[in-house]
């Protein structure tokens, strides 16, 4: 064995570096990790609270995006684009609920095309979910999809964890009225 | 009992959650690059305002998958998730980094940010399409978007289109495509869309050429303008389309609207543009099949909703005004003092020359005479009719084994691209700078009142495959703060957003030549 060789395995370290705890982090945050760990439960949760798969795609995809142009400066980013697609969402509901105050001047199909005509909640709880608020149905979805905490849900919505939970309960109440006799 | 209420909610929106999926067949990782990407340009823009450089487009006979080619270091990497597939719309010029989103006829669809097309411009022989808003992912058709703005999917079946297809920028906010037909109408453009197949390889694109100004037809005593039919707010362009009778299409005189503005008499395409003090190009106004449309760059919805909702029918003295102006054909006539009508400029093998004369007639129009080396003269005529590119006429020329592509502009021309096989990261060259030559134009007035700058750009070129990208700025963007206070609206959408994109892209026309 050449000492080159013998020295490349006893000392590795030259060629490959051990990750410094911040070199984690970095590649935690990466671009790829985050996508990656959030994609998925971002998609839907994007698709829920607008109740359109598409429209949901689009403000998941737009939601790393933003998050990206602000990477620097964002420390937990999990977090950022939750608020990011709910804020999206909320603008994508407005919007719709624009179209539909307006549909007088709108053609038919534009209307539909606008109201998210894939929101088929087939199961009548679902429907009354749909059917919440914005903030209460972030903070039901958060809370019961993504199984966040009233801390964290506070965090995302941008409000107090006590505000949280008259959120969540006003939810519950709204549900329990349509779904009890 | 909460608990079994919230147990019951938990198992439920899983369940309706573990229904929605992705679309499938995307690679992960290579999504992630692209809106990796994205975003670095969007911040690169932000930062410096500047547009980057066009992108390209690829369009593919396909199953409809969405698939994303990137161009890497001057290779191309595709992916594809159709084996059937034919990918022949590679641009070899196509720009580092380039992201593109390519799905089969039955649903062209450049992307999930890409649901709204706008027919914003459209003449007899020509459409402008914009599509709004290009990223990666997603499934909705582009026809969708035609069929809902033009509201017809009426196409005859036997309908020829002869189109050249250009390609803008196909990464940002917007994209600009223009389609240009001979005796096409925007329904039959439908069909166009429906069915794009088209290799850029194979394909001369023609820089569009518009028809001199459209007749007036004015009949009527007053214009049945409905505000706001139709509005888009969409990856920082508004759009709003208003309604106005077919036969009163070719003029039309709005007042209101935001800054105190303004009486403006548009014709067809040429008075498209109108200003308002402080910005650039807040708002475009462009006619398509029975519709104005105005487009607004840096803009609120709000602010374009009330500006909307400021428009009124003309008054006879309007009306009259704008048949005075009209009526009379303009008079091109120079500047005092502007530059010279004759232009020289040297080139690596000798002297050229373009000669510029503008010609007085009952039609706008411009005779310029070009003069390489060697070569003979070439009479050029091209009415000043501006297309939304800025581009008269593009053409390229040989002199010996030398080529240069000559292009007359109009307007405001910032940068010219030239990219070639052999260096597919495009080189902008500018004023001065090796490369091109910029050969300075010749201010002009219509009788009109309307200023506009021509000017040539010579550029030599290597052989090959060339494309060449005129990139032309209208303004750089407007951050004017919005008034959001009359507007309850405006007001609620000003709040919360932890990141707001201002939409303050520029306006950015590419008229794209590719020449084999």
């Amino acid at each position: 064995m050449s000492t080159t060789a013998a020295q490349s395995l006893i000392s590795p370290t030259n060629d490959e570096p051990v990750p410094t705890p911040s070199d984690v982090d970095s590649q935690a945050q990466s671009f790829e990790a985050v996508y990656e760990r959030n994609y998925d439960s971002l998609f839907r949760l994007a698709a829920m609270l607008v109740s359109n798969a598409a429209e949901g795609e689009e403000i998941a995809q737009e939601a790393f995006v933003r998050w990206y142009a602000r990477k620097a400066t964002v420390h937990d980013p999990d977090s950022y684009i939750r608020t990011v697609v709910i804020n999206l969402s909320r603008d994508g509901l407005r919007r719709r609920y624009t179209v539909r105050r307006r549909a007088h001047l709108f053609q038919a199909e534009a209307v539909a095309a606008a109201a998210g005509n894939d929101a088929t909640p087939s199961d009548p709880m679902i429907d009354v979910v749909m059917k919440l608020p914005s903030r209460q149905k972030a903070a039901v979805l958060l809370k019961f999809y993504e199984g966040r905490s009233e801390n964290e849900i506070a965090s995302i919505i941008g409000c107090r964890p006590g505000t949280v939970k008259s959120l969540v309960s006003r939810a519950l109440d709204a549900l329990r009225k349509e779904i009890e006799p | 009992m909460n608990n079994l209420l919230e147990e019951r909610l938990a198992e439920e929106i899983n369940r309706h959650a573990s229904k929605l999926q992705a679309p499938e067949g995307i690679n992960r990782g290579e999504v992630a690059t692209a809106l990796q990407q994205r975003a670095s340009r969007r911040r690169r823009r932000h930062r410096t305002g500047l547009v980057a450089v066009a992108c390209a487009s690829l369009l593919t006979a396909g199953a409809g998958l969405t698939r994303i080619i990137t161009n890497q270091d001057g290779n191309t990497t595709v992916v594809s998730n159709a084996e059937d597939e034919t990918l022949r719309l590679l641009p070899s010029w196509t720009p580092e980094g380039t992201t593109v989103v390519v799905s089969g006829p039955e649903a062209f669809d450049p992307g999930s940010f890409a649901s709204r097309v706008m027919v914003w411009g459209s003449t007899d022989r020509q459409v402008w399409l914009t599509i709004v808003g290009v990223g990666v992912g997603g499934s909705r058709p582009l026809e969708t978007g035609l069929q809902e703005l033009l509201g017809t999917s009426a196409v005859d079946p036997g309908t020829t289109i002869g189109i050249d297809w250009s390609v803008g920028n196909l990464e940002g906010p917007a994209a600009s495509v223009s389609l240009s037909t001979t005796g096409a109408t925007p329904q039959e453009l439908a069909s166009v869309a429906r069915s794009l197949q088209i290799d850029p390889m194979n394909l001369v694109v023609t820089a569009p050429q518009l028809p001199l100004g459209l007749p007036l037809k004015y009949e009527g005593d007053g214009v049945d303008l409905r505000p706001a039919k139709r509005w888009y707010l969409r990856g920082g362009q508004v759009s709003l389309i208003a309604e106005i009778r077919n036969e009163l299409r070719d003029s039309l005189v709005i007042s209101g609207g935001p800054d105190g503005v303004q009486t403006v008499d548009v014709r067809g395409f040429k008075a498209r543009l109108f200003k308002s003090k402080g910005t650039i190009t807040p708002f475009f106004v462009t006619w398509s099949e029975g519709q104005w449309t105005l487009m607004a760059n840096g803009r609120s919805e709000a602010e374009v909703l009330r500006f909307a909702r400021s428009l009124r029918p003309a008054t006879k003295k309007e009306w009259d005004s704008v048949l005075e102006k009209v009526e009379r054909p303009p008079v091109i006539q120079r500047v005092p003092d502007a530059a010279s009508e004759s232009f020289s400029f040297a080139t690596s093998n000798g002297e050229a020359s373009v000669d510029m004369q503008l010609k007085t007639s009952d039609v706008d129009c411009v005779d310029a005479t070009l003069q390489l080396p060697g070569v003979k003269p070439e009479s050029i005529c091209t009415p000043i009719s501006i297309p939304p590119s800025g581009v008269l006429w593009v053409q390229l020329r040989t002199v010996g084994d030398r080529r240069f592509v000559v292009a007359l502009l109009a307007n405001t021309v910032d940068a010219v691209t030239v990219a070639t096989a052999t260096t597919p990261k495009p080189t902008t060259v500018s004023s001065g700078e090796v490369g091109a030559t910029w050969v300075e134009g010749a201010v002009v007035k219509s009788s009109a009142g309307q200023f506009m700058w021509l000017g040539w750009i010579v550029a030599e070129v290597p052989t090959g495959a060339v494309d060449v990208a005129l990139d032309l700025y209208e303004s750089e963007a407007s951050t004017d703060e919005v008034d959001t206070t009359e507007d309850p609206e405006a007001a609620d959408v000003a709040v919360e957003d932890p990141n707001p994109i201002s939409v303050d892209y520029p306006i950015r026309f590419v008229d794209r030549v590719l020449i084999e």
